[in-house]
């Protein structure tokens, strides 16, 4: 006997409203939107659910005309369900070093002028490598050598970096993970800990700016590793 | 093996493959999937996520990015895809004939301006564009129509117009890059418009089941106008979702295996550069409401490149190939390259004339 294929299209729409509802319950949305398209969840934990209710609705008025599932069709409604396996598969990961050497590095870097920071205790990544780039937002932000600053990244592994440092950094995303830019600064820990730091290993960077060459480096007093946190990303002050 | 076969001519054989192959394609379009086959194929799938997981496959730092990237773009995608699909069943079920039918007579050099503009007024990006514009020519609206509110609404629509303005606000280049975006993505919308859409609907659009009602009911009480509404949504939505998972699956891949310094190279040449970003655009398949963030970001190209990869984007990318592919007729996206990349060419480099 086969199957009808209303049955079958309610509980992939359904799958999707409980996941949409789960990812907006749990607070999960930031491993994967930014903060301004963080709206999209309830909206579409809302509309599917109301989707499949009234789906179901219609299911029940017309029992009598049930429609075939086609094998085309059942592979394609599969193919639907793939991307909450690919969920199921890394449930909380998060970008890192690999996916930072993808996306940055040599000539790419954030150009977007952020916002200034409302106290120097509040200067991010973004702030750091604005300030590099120009005089004027530093002198708004209040960002100079000797500011004392606390980072909280993962380290990155990257090439592009003065002597003697290891770049941490974080990810900035505006709309979601597709976007996601790495951001990253120079630290200097040689004071602190000999040899490198494992890639990917979270840590809080307390220590003071220093100016070496065209970067602003971290001279670090205080290194701690940290678990990573539990909203990875940052989203962009403007 | 069978001697005969050996023996057989070649035209012979071909004949056999390519019944085979219709016979093959005729199957996968018609058979019926039973409840025991279906139990069968829901087991293989938990089967095969369960190995996956348990080979470590989530853990790799290349699968990671892809799965990330893959999960994220669906994520954001899905909703605009409903959005797309509220508007598209509203228009089926809600909007009166007569009032598509009036907007279809009017002239064509009417239709296209005006089409160009709705995309104020439908603020969703190109992924919610598609099944609209589907559902209007569909309903009559003239294709030409049709095709110029899709590709311009995603670049119009006032929140990506917005995003435009942040992202380049603080270099004093707002104001110059939205009024460029909002010109270019006009011109290249209206011209690839007039150049692809003067054909008939049957000749742009592909046949779906859903098209005919097959399963809507179209009673005129509000109950039956309320269940065809829904009919209508998780038709479409499903429908488009399935090619955004495939499109977002592709573009993942690209991003977990390109790097993107790889086209930093081509910076300096004016039309090399353009067009290398309007590459990298094609690449990436961003959100419109996104990508200004990231062509600020690319700062060794010029700021005319970096608006053609601003208006190509929205017009042309890996999901939006898939989900054209399954919408309109085969020939219909190489012709929307062949006519829309020229256009986005000429006008960044006479943006980059003009603001130098």
């Amino acid at each position: 006997m086969s199957v009808d294929a209303r049955i079958v299209r309610g509980a992939v729409l359904g799958a999707w409203a409980f996941f949409f509802l789960v990812l907006w319950v749990t607070d999960g949305t930031s491993r994967y939107l930014g903060s301004r398209t963080q709206w999209v969840v309830p909206f579409g934990a809302v509309v599917l659910t109301l989707a499949v209710l009234a789906y179901v609705f219609g299911f029940l008025r017309s029992r009598g005309r049930a429609a075939a599932l086609t094998l085309r069709e059942a592979v394609s409604l599969f193919a639907l369900l793939v991307p909450l396996a690919a969920i199921v598969l890394a449930p909380h990961a998060a970008l890192g070093s690999f996916a930072a050497s993808r996306k940055g590095g040599g000539s790419f870097f954030l150009s977007m002028r952020p916002a200034p920071p409302a106290s120097p205790a509040d200067v991010s990544f973004l702030d750091i490598r604005e300030a590099e780039g120009g005089k004027d937002f530093a002198d708004e932000a209040g960002i100079h050598t000797g500011l004392r600053v606390r980072l909280l990244g993962f380290v990155t592994g990257s090439k592009y970096v003065p002597p003697g440092t290891f770049e941490l950094a974080r990810f900035y995303i505006a709309c979601c993970v597709a976007d996601a830019m790495p951001v990253g600064v120079p630290i200097d820990g040689r004071a602190l800990h000999r040899g490198s730091f494992k890639r990917d290993s979270w840590l809080q960077v307390t220590g003071a700016l220093e100016q070496r060459g065209k970067r602003l480096v971290v001279v670090a007093d205080h290194i701690a590793p940290v678990p990573e946190p539990s909203h990875p990303y940052l989203s962009f002050r403007t | 093996m069978d001697r005969t076969e050996l023996a057989a001519p070649p035209f012979v054989r071909e004949h056999r493959v390519s019944t085979a192959a219709r016979r093959l394609r005729i199957a996968w379009q018609t058979r019926t999937v039973s409840e025991p086959a279906l139990g069968r194929l829901l087991g293989l799938f938990v089967l095969l996520v369960a190995a996956a997981a348990q080979a470590g496959l989530g853990h790799g730092p290349a699968t990671q990015t892809f799965l990330l990237v893959f999960s994220s773009i669906v994520i954001e995608a899905l909703p605009f895809i409903l959005l797309g699909a509220l508007a598209s069943a509203a228009i089926a079920v809600y909007l009166p004939e007569r009032t598509l039918g009036s907007i279809a007579r009017l002239p064509l050099g009417l239709q296209i301006p005006t089409a160009a503009l709705g995309g104020v007024a439908f603020p969703v990006c190109e992924c919610g564009s598609v099944p609209v514009a589907r559902r209007l020519i569909a309903r009559g609206v003239h294709p030409a129509a049709g095709i110029t509110f899709m590709l311009a609404s995603p670049v119009m629509n006032p929140i990506v117009l917005t995003s435009t303005w942040v992202a380049y606000g603080g270099h004093t280049r707002g104001a110059e890059m939205v009024v460029g975006r909002a010109t270019l993505g006009l011109i290249a919308a209206t011209t690839a418009g007039w150049a692809i859409g003067r054909t008939r609907a049957p000749d742009l659009l592909r046949a779906r089941a859903s098209d005919h009602g097959d399963e809507h009911s179209h009673d005129d009480d509000h109950a039956g106008r309320g269940v065809a509404f829904a009919g209508h949504l998780v038709a479409d939505f499903l429908f488009m979702g399935k090619f955004i998972v495939l499109g977002a699956a592709l573009s993942a891949f690209v991003q977990a295996a390109l790097p993107e310094s790889f086209v930093s190279t081509l910076g300096g040449a004016p039309v090399l550069s353009s067009l290398a970003l309007m590459a990298v655009a094609y690449l990436l398949s961003l959100c419109s409401e996104a990508d200004a963030f990231i062509a600020a970001s690319f700062t060794s190209f010029t700021l005319g490149a970096q608006l053609a990869f601003l208006v190509f984007g929205p017009i042309a990318d890996i999901k939006l190939s898939v989900l054209y592919g399954a919408t309109f007729r085969r020939w219909f996206v190489p012709r929307l390259l062949l006519v829309t990349v020229p256009v986005i060419v000429v006008g960044s480099l006479i943006f980059e004339a003009m603001i130098r």
